[in-house]
């Protein structure tokens, strides 16, 4: 299977849409699994903002240098897309967030397939965990989720919220502070 | 050109904390494709911004120089005229000191500000 190098050396040659097509089938699971956890539940967004990130990848590939993978390449269009969009539709983000979690509990409840103990306790927990990512500001969710759902090091997801490394240390500390806070009722589950 | 260092996550090992193994088992799972690749094909606009590989100006640019010097050894009485011909036509319009200088602010303005606009382009391509 040809490696991301090479894919991205046959679109930017020759404009290769099926070489392009492979990149997407390749990262799309992460790069909309990324904008899910940013969107805060909100799929449909996400996905309209990962095809957003892909179209933009597919304009910009020339100008990838290659100083980072291709897939933090693509996690920093994503993230960009995400923030100017968060900035335009705010207040629309704020409102419909809780709705959304609403919902998924009274479907988790309707259905019944959660009724196992620990399937329901882990579906809870991600749930209080959606919530307490809510009360990050937008700088401090982006760095919890490069680093802890993506996998980045410090300098990878400074170079993907474009700023300095120390700020995405303040950032985390700041989070994991107000996540613990939010969280607090889980830390005797989780020793126990 | 250095490569970013990649690496999993801020804090792993003896320092993890409670938080960090929560957050790190609560990763989404892998998303099932379900014809995304298709609609992001199906809107991806007709032909890329195919850029010139970084390789073809310095082939263009030795090519170029080869054919002239190639011109200069196979004509030198013509390529003599030329040049003494062009000096002629130059020195036959002396130009002042301020006329000189006013020729070179505009020449760097204009250089500076194609260099700013690309440089923009560049950054707004990257973001």
């Amino acid at each position: 299977m040809a490696d991301d190098a090479m894919l991205i050396a046959r679109v930017v040659g020759s404009g290769d849409r099926a070489a392009f097509g492979q990149l997407v089938q390749r990262h799309q699971s992460s790069v909309r699994a990324c904008l899910r956890r940013l969107c805060g539940g909100n799929d449909a967004l996400a996905d309209d903002l990962a095809q957003e990130t892909f179209v933009l990848a597919w304009r910009k590939l020339a100008t990838f240098r290659q100083e980072a993978k291709f897939s933090t390449w693509l996690y920093r269009i994503a993230t960009n897309c995400w923030l100017a969009d968060a900035r335009k539709t705010r207040e629309v983000l704020l409102g419909d967030r809780d709705d959304d979690i609403e919902d998924s509990e009274d479907n988790a409840m309707n259905t019944g397939a959660l009724h196992a103990r620990d399937a329901s306790r882990g579906s809870t927990l991600k749930l209080d965990l959606a919530r307490a990512m809510l009360t990050l500001s937008d700088g401090e969710r982006a760095a919890i989720v490069q680093c802890y759902d993506n996998d980045l090091s410090h300098q990878e997801a400074a170079y993907v919220l474009d700023c300095p490394v120390g700020t995405v240390k303040t950032h985390i500390l700041r989070a994991k502070k107000k996540l613990k806070l939010a969280m607090a009722g889980w830390e005797q589950e989780s020793d126990a | 050109m250095t490569r970013l260092q990649s690496g999993a996550g801020p804090v792993q090992g003896p320092q993890d904390d409670w938080l960090d193994t929560m957050l790190r088992n609560a990763r989404p799972p892998a998303i099932d494709d379900g014809g995304f690749a298709a609609r992001v094909m199906a809107a991806l606009p007709a032909a890329a911004a195919v850029v010139a590989p970084a390789w073809r100006k310095p082939v263009v640019a030795t090519l170029w120089t080869f054919a002239l010097i190639g011109i200069a050894l196979a004509m030198p009485g013509a390529v003599l005229d030329v040049s003494r011909d062009a000096y002629r036509v130059f020195t036959a319009y002396p130009v002042s000191i301020a006329q000189l200088a006013v020729a070179v602010v505009l020449a760097a303005t204009a250089m500076w500000t194609a260099t700013g606009m690309a440089l923009r382009s560049q950054l707004a391509g990257e973001r």
